[in-house]
């Protein structure tokens, strides 16, 4: 037994001694393998933070529409509801009071650029009440101010200064009747104390006010546009951009308010990539001896059908900055491709071509923001860079396509 | 450095040369991407050696279904043409006649005897019963007595 014993132990010594007696030679074949395995981890680990970038991404473009149309819902109830109130407080009652105190209010709101203009001419003659009233159309127009309600009482009560100096025994209407018909057919019949909801009735209907409602209902429901953008395709990640290829299309635009909008096109694209061994993937059993390319590089023709929300979300003079999300649907035309192997063998494939007519709905999503110009009221130019993020895998090789590029479009607007 | 320690451990193990390095890459990669958890303070060449033998555990797992049983006539007659490892043939000896046992017994020889775990422990990661442990490890001797015996002695 102790014989056994002493055998066993020793034989084990041996194994433990010789196994710690290594003498093993590098294989170059084993680091490579090890090293693609590494690669295709970072890629993997790429992709899956690029998907959650473009999903924070269009999480907050949706929380920044979402706040920005709150925010105008409370302004236009907070506007309407000041509307409804001077509406009310514009019943008849004491002038002289008001009219001071119209004074101050309207120093605050204009500036004092018409009240302190009224004050310096204290007997006001009708050619300086038109240039009053001219400043007072000036002003109107270059408000900010969205809401002709809040404009109307304001225009109200400092026409109701003009009124008070009119009707001052040493003013004489009659110079002043021939050019400003509608002011003074407001003011003749009038007695005072109902001058102040009449003139904000009338001046409703006169030029200052009816500039802002037309500016308000005068944006186009209806747009169509023509664009072109190159295009900066590749599949996997962010990277390895190749030849550009090119997107020519048309698109139409339906805008539900000045600030939101909703559009569909049509973009026939070109798209050329470089695949690296992960990311082309074919039916098992197509490549020769289970022997896969190292790079496919692709040429492919399709359809990009978008459908995108638009949202304008800082309003200039004549432009705007805008943004948009949305999703595409590709359908692919034509598909080509050739393959580089580590060996260049004869009997591998070297490529592939045909019209596969493949339709990928819903395929890719896409981000982009844009600033608009408007050339005339009807004609529009537009700059807007782009990113399209893969949700399902397109193609004959069933890639995950990520594109980018900037789209110049022409875009006329119906009225 | 770490290459060459690791294919000591794997070729133990594994049914080739090809066998070893592929789960010497699963274990490679087990350390890159558990990098993170590694204790400093800790040495590193037996944090990587745990890595290693469970992995070579987990491949052994992995090809239960698939295992065939080698006789020792079949591992007698074969000599191994495939290994490229450049030592002392006494070494690459150990390793083929290694290499001849069944998964079965190689699996419990290296454990018991070169790792030195207990036969509980054993049983334990392989999924087996203490006393089949035991014969395995009573078996593996007995073949690779026989092979030195034959080839050697």
């Amino acid at each position: 037994m102790s014989d056994n014993k002493n055998i066993n132990d020793s034989f084990e010594r041996f194994f433990r001694k010789k196994a710690d007696e290594y003498d093993i030679t590098y294989k170059e074949t084993d680091w490579k393998e090890l090293e693609g395995r590494l690669d295709r981890l970072d890629q993997q680990r790429a992709g899956l933070l690029k998907r959650f970038l473009a999903a924070a991404a269009v999480l907050l473009i949706f929380s920044l529409l979402g706040y920005f149309i709150f925010e105008n819902y409370l302004k236009i109830n907070q506007l309407e509801e000041q509307l409804s109130n001077q509406q009310v407080q514009s019943l008849p009652d004491n002038s002289q009071p008001d009219a001071e105190s119209s004074k101050e209010s309207s120093n605050s709101k204009f500036g004092g650029t018409i009240a302190e203009s009224d004050k310096k001419n204290e007997a006001s003659s009708p050619s300086s009440l038109q240039k009053q009233l001219a400043k007072l159309s000036a002003v109107s127009e270059s408000s900010t101010n969205e809401s002709s309600s809040e404009f109307l009482v304001t225009a109200g009560e400092t026409e109701d200064l003009f009124v008070s100096n009119l009707l001052s025994p040493e003013n004489s209407l009659s110079g002043f009747r021939e050019n400003n018909e509608d002011v003074v057919s407001a003011i003749e019949p009038v007695e005072p104390e109902k001058k102040r909801s009449f003139l904000a009735l009338r001046t409703s209907k006169s030029s200052p006010a009816a500039t802002r409602s037309d500016i308000k209902d005068s944006f186009s429901r209806f747009s169509v546009g023509f664009s072109m953008s190159p295009d900066f395709s590749t599949v996997g990640s962010f990277s390895n951009f190749n030849d550009p290829g090119f997107k020519v299309g048309a698109s139409v635009e339906y805008n539900v308010s000045q600030s939101f909008g909703i559009s569909a096109g049509v973009v026939y694209s070109t798209v050329r990539y470089t695949a690296g061994k992960g990311e082309y993937t074919l039916p098992y059993g197509y490549w020769t001896n289970g022997i896969t390319p190292n790079e496919t590089l692709a040429r492919c023709v399709l359809i990009d059908i978008p459908i995108n929300f638009k949202y304008n979300f800082i309003h200039f003079d004549r432009s705007r900055l805008y943004a948009t999300a949305g999703i595409s649907s590709y359908i692919m035309l034509n598909e080509e491709y050739s393959f580089n192997y580590d060996r260049n063998e004869p009997s591998l494939v070297q490529g592939w071509s045909g019209k596969t007519g493949t339709r990928h709905w819903m395929s890719n999503g896409s981000l982009s923001v844009g600033y608009e110009f408007d050339l005339t009221p009807a004609l529009s130019i537009r700059a807007e860079p782009f990113i399209k993020v893969p949700l399902r895998e397109v193609g004959w090789g069933n890639v995950k396509l990520y594109s980018t590029g900037t789209f110049i479009s022409l875009n006329y607007n119906f009225n | 450095m770490f290459y060459a320690y690791g294919m000591s451990i794997t070729l133990r193990y594994a049914d080739s040369r090809d066998q070893a390095a592929e789960i010497l890459n699963d274990a490679f990669m087990k350390v890159f991407t558990n990098i993170r958890k590694y204790d400093l303070k800790r040495p590193f060449k037996p944090w990587l050696r745990q890595i290693i033998v469970n992995t070579a555990i987990n491949h052994f797992h992995k090809t239960k279904n698939n295992r065939k049983w080698e006789g020792l006539e079949s591992a007698r007659n074969e000599m191994s043409n495939g290994e490229t490892i450049v030592s002392g043939i006494s070494y690459q000896e150990i390793i083929d006649m290694v290499q001849k046992l069944t998964p079965a017994y190689r699996t419990v020889f290296n454990l018991y005897v070169i790792e030195g775990y207990k036969h509980r422990e054993i049983a334990k990661k392989l999924g087996i019963a203490e006393g089949t442990s035991k014969s395995n490890l009573a078996k593996a001797k007995r073949n690779l007595q026989s092979i030195l015996e034959k080839n050697f002695i």
